[in-house]
Parts: structure tokens; C-alpha cells; sequence
């Protein structure tokens, strides 16, 4: 323990004490990204992975429509869409109507989608839900640190550069937070370097060291540097390449997928994406909202996948669609529908090893208590991606072991 | 007052509050820190309930034949109910003299962390914490356990005989006592067993219903007998790993992220000793050496609703409409009533990010200039979110993104504006930091004090906008 006898120090001798003494030392470790290398497969580094996360439930039944079931017809007399607006996938299973630029990914055969996800005693609360998912915890389980944030953790240790995991958006969300690191949250890249460019941080950042790691300060210092540098980063990236394709204003989804396309074809350093989409709560008078959302959804991802593959980078990269939770079989008495469980996700690549519909369909004959069962845990798409797509050790990543699957 | 001696002080008022206001170092400064420590103990003696509206009708909403516009109307008063709730409190804390007392219902919030959409269970549960908050820990946590909040919140209320739940039982070992690995699948089970039929009437009184409780015997930590809940809890009270996981976490809470088992033995110790008395605990904490270590000092990230807290009170704040503070607490990640879940807040470095540290860098500006705060807070597009605060889906409207501010700064004016400009700043930094600056942060005040027109506002909004003054 320290002695009283520091304070015989005026405040600011024992500044410039502790300034010089840790300038000399800041430098190797910190720019340094050495540690646990052993994790990451280094010959997959150039691999993007972009996560989608529909926030507030996704109706998987109407987005994945099991349009020759009778039981979904007869449990959805309002919602249920004709069979006239499906974009048939193979005779059983067909897209909402308004999905028709994902349709044609589909068509391509560089979608899987992937049903009955979920995990055991599923959470019907958004919050806990997606805490669930972000953290791929078990349902009773409280974790601090997120999948991807993990991730981040296993690529460096104390590394210099949060942007390998960037979220398109203001504030950051758990998945994205790690244990030791944290990824960067970047709505605009220029609004950030604004931010940044103020005159104090400025001067922060560049006059700063970054003292005894015990110390509540030299974490504080240590994510200002890194954000300041990160964000500068970014920015220029960002100023590389400009897209041509006429990304709409009106969507939240498109505005963010450009900023991430920009900056792969830019060429960042970043590994993963992460960003999200929201309005998907659909309680009341369900059916305009959600084929509104679906077909904003839509047309997002096939202009970023447009973009990516006249640029050559769509090889590179692959998308996961998730949303916290389903929703139940039977719509409610206000058109709309309530929370459930298990729910579809979509895995976008170009070279999956299954394409198309990836198990078994919906068995809408076997709930639980009205709600779908889960057949797949969603930690072995998670398990997966890490292993077969990002080259990591999924098992120190996830706390545990989890069945590959087989799209990648 | 010496240097040091200012500096315990005030680390004092930063763990046992919401941190120093002028009128407290002219009040304590020349008093010994026990001395201090006893005099906020007895200013903390007695609770001060909040009652947001004495009119609300609980059982209204359980009325037969409501329609849907009645209904909304209902449900509306109880929104307003929460969000006022929320507000109130925050400025209690701020404004109260029983610092204590509030600190501690902020840290008991977030240990029996608990959601609720029924504003006055929500106002019943919060008062409850309040009035056990320094008082005996046994009594509280049976009182919490029978609160219509915390009833519907971990599902005792549909915990039958016929088919028994476990949620409270669980999370009552896992997070409220024992802490996890020290209990079987079994007891939980066997917990869960006691507290069938727990209940609550229409009008909120808590109730065994009988006909759903089991009277069978029931096998609980080496125990077997016809156990109720209150039986049940006095059987883990009787672990002393009960005793020693509070005092972790209430160590946690006001001294230090990093254990010292040394310190946690012996605040567990007096804790077990005393049976729960929770003022025991504190002042074995307050009045212990190791609690004025350096180490110690300034180590400490302030959680959000004490950055909001502590700002107000530290110079006399008040809000033509406070509203915008809902969307603060959003923005950096911590409002009040509305834990993320069951396990509360995580205090310490999980309040710092990219994004969290850049807005509160800017939170002084926020208030003092009125800034309109350019950062958007994620759209959580969650029911229960969406419910408890509606007027989050007009967060684009620049009044909830702008604050309206009233400082109240003659105190601190009369005591740093006459001051000689080395001695002003040396002062400022002595009351606003708990911690050593960095290099560059001197550096920055150093231009500041050459260059500052206004120096006393530039020099303190300099310092406010810090990562220094992050820690407490």
C-alpha cells in the first residue's frame, strides 16, 4: 500500500513525476499488438464479418413465410400473407413480397437461411433477450463482456486499435464491449473526427500518457488516445472511396451498410461490423409496418452487397441477420403480434457450403405453449462464424464448446 | 484545513454521497473525519419518502370492463408516474442532506435490482429501500422479497404448488445473498417450494395465498422442515457467505473494483457480528485507515447518475424542465428504475467507452452553455423501454437533447473568485479533482490559466470537462 507520505508532494510535482516516469515505458506495449496471436488465424485477416441485428423482435414467420402450411394461415387470419405476395425459395418455404433484392441474393445462391434459432428457456423481454444474445450467455446467466467484444479481447490483448470492431451507431452496445477492450461506436466518421478535433481532446490525446494500469485514469487515457486515433483512422478511410450506387436517405439501415461499405472498400483494418436496425416491435396493426421494414431491410443489404461485389470485396465478407426473439405463431386481437422464441437468421457469403434453406422448417404442429421450439442454439452460428469464418478459437471466445454448423 | 486533510474530507463526501458542495467544507472542515462520519449518520437518521401522486388508483387497472381508450389512460398516468418518479429522485439525491442515506438507496437499487410498469409498485419498492437502507439488512431483504414490484418482477406471484417457479428462488441465492456456487440446483428447488403462494392484493398488501403455498417439508441447506420464505431467508442468513458477499459488493460499491481480502474479512466480520446491521458495516469502511489510501483516492469512475448528481449539487442547479436528464442517463447508460436486469448495474470501467467518456467530457458543457447535445442515444425499440419513457421516440426534439440550467455558483464564486490566479487554480483543482493529472491535462490547464479572459469560468469548465473529473 502507498504511504500518506505522496501527499507531501504538491499535486503537480507528482504529476510530472508520474508523467515522465510512465512516457518511457508507454510506448512498446502500447502500440504493440503481440499477445495471444496464437488465437487468430492470421491468413484470414482481410475477412470482414457484418452483423445485423433487427431490434425489437422480427416476425421470422412473415419474413420466412411457410406459405403451403395450413397452420399458419388458419393461426394468422389477418396477418398472413397470400400466397400471391411470396417469392417462392423451393416450393415450401418463400420470402415476403417485399424482399425482392434478397430474393435475388438468394437466387445467386449465396444465402442460407437458418431456422428454428434460439436457446433454452428462452427470455420473451427484449432487454434480457438480447443481453442473451449479445453476450451468449445462457438464459439465467449474467455476463459483462459481449461475443464480439470477446473476439476483440482474443485478437489483441491490449491492443491500440478498437476499430478492428466498429459499430455503425452513436453508442455502443454490449456485444461489441469485451472484457479488456472495447470496440469504437462511429455513426458518421466525419462527425467523430469533428468530435475528436475538439481543441481539449486534441491536446489530450497527444500530450497524454498512459500511467499504471491499475489506475481508473490510465484506462480513462487509454480509451481517449484510442478513440482519438481510431477516429482519425477511420476518417481517412472514409475519405477513399465514395460509393456511386444511390443509397435512399429515408433508410436508417442503408445510411449505416454505406458507411460500412465505404470503409471495406476503403480497406480498413477492421474485422467486424456491427449495426442495427430497429421498429421491429410490431404489436399493434403489424402487416404495412413490417413489410415496410422488410423491404427497407431488403433493399439495404442488396445494395451493399451491389456495392461490395463490383468493388471485389463481397468474397470477403459475410453478413449475419439476427433479431432478440421471434414472434408467436398466433397474431394478437390488435393485428399485430406478441413476443416469442425461436426465429430465422440469415447467413449472406458467396461461398457457403449449403446454400439455400439450411434444416428443417417451422413444425408449427409442435409448440411450446404457442410458441416456436428452438432447434438450433444460436451460439453455434456464433460458434461457426468465429471458427470457419473469422479463423478464431470460438471456444475461449464463447466460454465453452458449441457444435460447428456446416454453411461455412 | 491542510491539503490532505481536504482531500480525505472530500473523499469522505464522494463515497458516503454525491461528493463536496462549498457549504459542506465549510461545515466539515474542521471537524475530524469520525466526527464526520457520525454527524452524516445522524443526518441520515430518518427517511424522507417520495409520493410522485397520492391520487393514483393502484386497482384501477384491475377493473372489469375497461376499454382500451380507459385503459391507455390508465396506463399513461403510470408512465408519467415513473418518469416523475425518476426525476424527483435524482434531485433528492442531489439536493437532500441525508447523502447517505440516498447513496446507499442508489446502491440498493441496484443490488435488488427490479422493473417494474406499475408506478406506485415501482414508488412502494423505492421507498422501502430507502427506509431500510442504513437499517438492519435482514429486515430488508424480507421486506424487498414481499414487495408487488419485486413479486411480479421475478414471477413469485405465479409460483404455485401445482407448478412452482423458480425465478425468485434463484435469483434470491444467486444475487441477493449467497452469490453463485455456493448453493445446489437442489436448494433452489426446495426454495422455490417455500415461497409458493406469494402474493400480493389488488390494493398491494402482501399476502400468502394458501391454497398455493406447499406445507409439505422441504429439504434446504442441510435443513428439513416445513419452511416458509421468511424461513428460508433466515437459514441463508445464517451463512456467513451471505454476510461476506454484501460486504464485497457494498466494497465494491463505495471503495474499490480491486478486493483487498484482507478488508473484505474484516468488514464481514463486524457485518456478521452486528446481524446485518448495515451502519456497522459502513463505518468499519469510513473509519478505517486503509479506506483513506491512496490508492484508493480518486480510483473510482463515477457512475452516470453520480456524475448527473453530484454536478447538480456541487453548484446549485436547477432545471426549467429537468426532462432532458432522462435522456442523459440514457445517453451514458445508467437510468434510474430501469436496471439492465436482475444483476443491476456493473459499476466501475463498464461505464467507459469510446462513445460514453467523449459525452461525458462534454456533460459540463451540456448544462453550463445549454450545448444541445448532438450525440443520439440508441433507439432501443423495446416495449418495456417504450412505455416507461415515451417521450424517448421524440429524441430529435432539441428539448429533450438541450438543457435549460439555472446555476446557483455565489458560494463558490465568493470562495475562488478573489483568489490570486495561481492560487484560484490551484484551489479549483482541489475541489473539483480527486486524482493526479495527467501530463497532458496539465498541459491544458497551463494554456487555460495564460490564456483565459474569464478565468475562474474557463479554468473550472477546463477541469469539469477533464477525464479527471470522471473519478471520485
Amino acid at each position: 500500500m502507498l504511504k500518506m507520505k505522496k501527499n507531501k508532494l504538491s499535486r503537480r510535482d507528482f504529476v510530472q513525476l508520474s508523467g515522465l516516469a510512465s512516457t518511457s515505458l508507454l510506448v512498446p506495449g502500447f502500440l504493440k499488438c503481440s499477445e495471444n496471436k496464437i488465437l487468430i488465424n492470421e491468413s484470414l485477416s482481410h475477412r470482414k464479418l457484418v452483423v445485423i441485428q433487427l431490434s425489437g423482435g422480427n416476425d421470422g414467420l412473415n419474413t420466412v413465410v411457410p406459405y403451403r402450411n395450413d397452420v399458419y394461415y388458419s393461426s394468422r387470419p389477418s396477418l398472413a400473407i397470400s400466397r400471391s405476395n411470396i417469392l417462392d425459395l423451393d416450393g415450401e418455404m418463400g420470402l415476403n413480397g417485399e424482399m425482392r433484392a434478397m430474393k435475388k441474393i438468394y437466387d445467386e445462391g449465396y444465402m442460407s437461411i437458418i431456422n428454428n434459432v434460439g436457446y433454452p428457456n428462452p427470455n420473451r423481454s427484449h432487454f434480457r433477450s438480447l443481453d442473451i444474445w449479445h453476450t451468449a450467455s445462457n438464459s439465467d446467466e449474467y455476463l459483462k463482456s459481449g461475443w464480439l467484444g470477446n473476439y476483440l479481447d482474443s485478437t489483441c490483448s491490449d491492443c491500440k486499435s478498437p476499430h478492428k470492431v466498429i459499430e455503425v451507431d452513436g453508442t455502443l452496445s454490449l456485444a461489441v464491449k469485451g472484457r479488456k477492450n472495447n470496440g469504437i461506436a462511429v455513426e458518421n466518421p466525419a462527425l467523430l473526427h469533428k468530435t475528436v478535433s475538439d481543441p481539449l481532446v486534441r491536446k489530450l490525446a497527444t500530450n497524454s500518457s498512459i500511467g499504471a494500469a491499475e489506475r481508473a485514469s490510465s484506462y480513462l487515457y487509454k480509451t481517449l488516445i484510442q478513440t482519438a486515433s481510431s477516429a482519425d483512422y477511420i476518417y481517412e478511410k472514409s475519405k477513399i472511396y465514395r460509393s456511386s450506387l444511390a443509397y435512399p436517405a429515408n433508410n436508417e439501415l442503408a445510411k449505416k451498410l454505406r458507411v460500412v461499405s465505404e470503409l471495406i472498400i476503403s480497406g480498413i483494418d477492421t474485422s467486424v461490423f456491427y449495426v442495427s436496425m430497429s421498429g421491429y416491435d410490431t404489436h399493434i396493426k403489424q402487416q404495412a409496418q413490417h413489410d415496410k421494414l422488410l423491404q427497407f431491410m431488403s433493399d439495404a443489404v442488396g445494395l451493399f452487397c451491389l456495392d461490395l461485389e463490383k468493388n471485389g470485396k463481397l468474397d470477403d465478407t459475410m453478413i449475419v441477420v439476427f433479431s432478440e426473439f421471434g414472434r408467436r405463431v398466433k397474431e394478437n386481437a390488435s393485428s399485430g403480434t406478441d413476443h416469442g422464441t425461436a426465429n430465422n437468421m440469415f447467413i449472406i457469403n458467396k461461398n457457403l457450403k449449403k446454400a439455400g434453406i439450411y434444416n428443417e422448417t417451422p413444425d408449427l404442429n409442435n409448440l411450446d405453449s404457442g410458441d416456436l421450439k428452438f432447434k438450433t442454439d444460436f451460439r453455434s452460428v456464433y460458434a461457426t462464424v468465429l471458427e470457419n469464418w473469422l479463423g478464431s478459437n470460438s471456444q475461449a471466445i464463447l466460454g465453452r464448446e458449441f457444435d460447428k454448423l456446416k454453411f461455412i | 484545513m491542510t491539503g490532505t486533510h481536504q482531500r480525505r474530507l472530500q473523499h469522505l463526501l464522494w463515497r458516503a454521497g454525491f461528493g463536496p458542495s462549498i457549504s459542506d467544507l465549510k461545515e466539515y472542515g474542521n471537524l475530524s473525519l469520525p466526527a464526520v462520519v457520525d454527524t452524516l449518520f445522524r443526518k441520515s437518521a430518518s427517511p424522507d419518502f417520495i409520493t410522485i401522486n397520492p391520487k393514483f388508483d393502484v386497482e384501477a387497472i384491475h377493473r372489469k370492463g375497461l376499454t382500451m381508450e380507459e385503459l391507455r389512460v390508465i396506463r399513461n398516468e403510470s408512465i408519467n408516474g415513473l418518469k416523475k418518479l425518476n426525476l424527483s429522485w435524482l434531485l433528492k439525491m442531489a439536493r437532500s442532506d441525508k447523502q447517505l442515506l440516498e447513496k446507499m438507496t442508489l446502491f440498493w437499487h441496484g443490488h435488488f435490482a427490479c422493473v417494474n410498469h406499475s408506478y406506485k409498485h415501482v414508488e412502494l419498492y423505492l421507498n422501502t429501500l430507502h427506509k431500510h437502507a442504513l437499517g438492519n439488512f435482514a429486515t430488508m431483504l424480507k421486506e424487498v422479497a414481499k414487495e408487488p414490484a419485486m413479486l411480479t418482477f421475478l414471477n413469485n406471484r405465479q409460483n404455485r404448488k401445482q407448478q412452482p417457479n423458480e425465478n425468485f428462488a434463484r435469483e434470491l441465492l444467486e444475487l441477493f445473498t449467497l452469490g453463485i456456487g455456493n448453493y445446489s440446483e437442489k436448494d433452489i428447488k426446495e426454495a422455490a417450494r417455500a415461497f409458493t403462494g406469494w402474493s400480493y392484493s389488488e390494493n398491494g398488501d402482501f399476502e400468502v395465498q394458501e391454497r398455493f403455498h406447499d406445507y409439505e417439508i422441504k429439504h434446504f441447506m442441510g435443513k428439513s422442515g416445513n419452511f416458509g420464505g421468511e424461513d428460508i431467508i433466515d437459514i441463508i442468513l445464517e451463512n456467513k457467505q451471505t454476510a461476506r458477499f454484501i460486504s464485497e459488493k457494498v466494497y465494491v460499491f463505495l471503495v474499490s473494483e480491486e478486493i483487498n481480502e484482507r478488508h473484505i474479512d474484516q468488514i464481514t466480520d463486524a457485518f456478521y457480528d452486528s446481524s446485518y446491521e448495515i451502519s456497522v458495516l459502513l463505518k468499519e469502511i469510513f473509519n478505517s485507515e486503509w479506506f483513506y489510501d491512496d490508492a484508493i483516492i480518486g480510483n473510482r469512475i463515477k457512475s452516470p447518475v453520480e456524475l448527473i448528481v453530484s454536478f447538480t449539487r456541487k453548484f446549485g442547479i436547477t432545471y426549467e424542465d429537468p426532462a432532458p436528464l432522462l435522456y442523459i442517463q440514457r445517453l451514458l447508460g445508467q437510468v434510474l428504475l430501469q436496471p439492465p436486469n436482475v444483476a443491476g448495474w456493473n459499476y466501475g470501467r463498464n461505464w467507459i467507452d469510446s462513445s460514453s467518456l467523449l459525452a461525458r467530457m462534454q456533460f459540463a458543457k451540456f448544462i453550463v452553455r445549454g450545448a444541445v447535445i448532438d450525440i443520439k442515444a440508441k433507439s432501443d425499440d423495446s416495449k418495456e423501454m417504450e412505455e416507461v419513457m415515451q417521450m424517448m421516440e421524440d429524441i430529435n426534439e432539441n428539448r429533450f437533447r438541450k438543457v435549460r440550467a439555472k446555476l446557483n455558483i455565489k458560494d463558490y464564486m465568493d470562495r475562488y473568485a478573489k483568489l490570486p490566479r495561481d492560487k484560484m487554480t490551484e484551489e479549483i483543482e482541489a475541489y473539483l479533482l480527486q486524482c493526479s493529472l495527467n501530463s497532458g491535462a496539465v498541459k491544458v490547464l497551463r494554456e487555460t490559466e495564460q490564456n483565459a479572459q474569464k478565468l475562474l469560468e474557463e479554468y473550472s469548465l477546463q477541469v469539469l470537462s477533464l477525464p479527471e473529473y470522471q473519478l471520485c
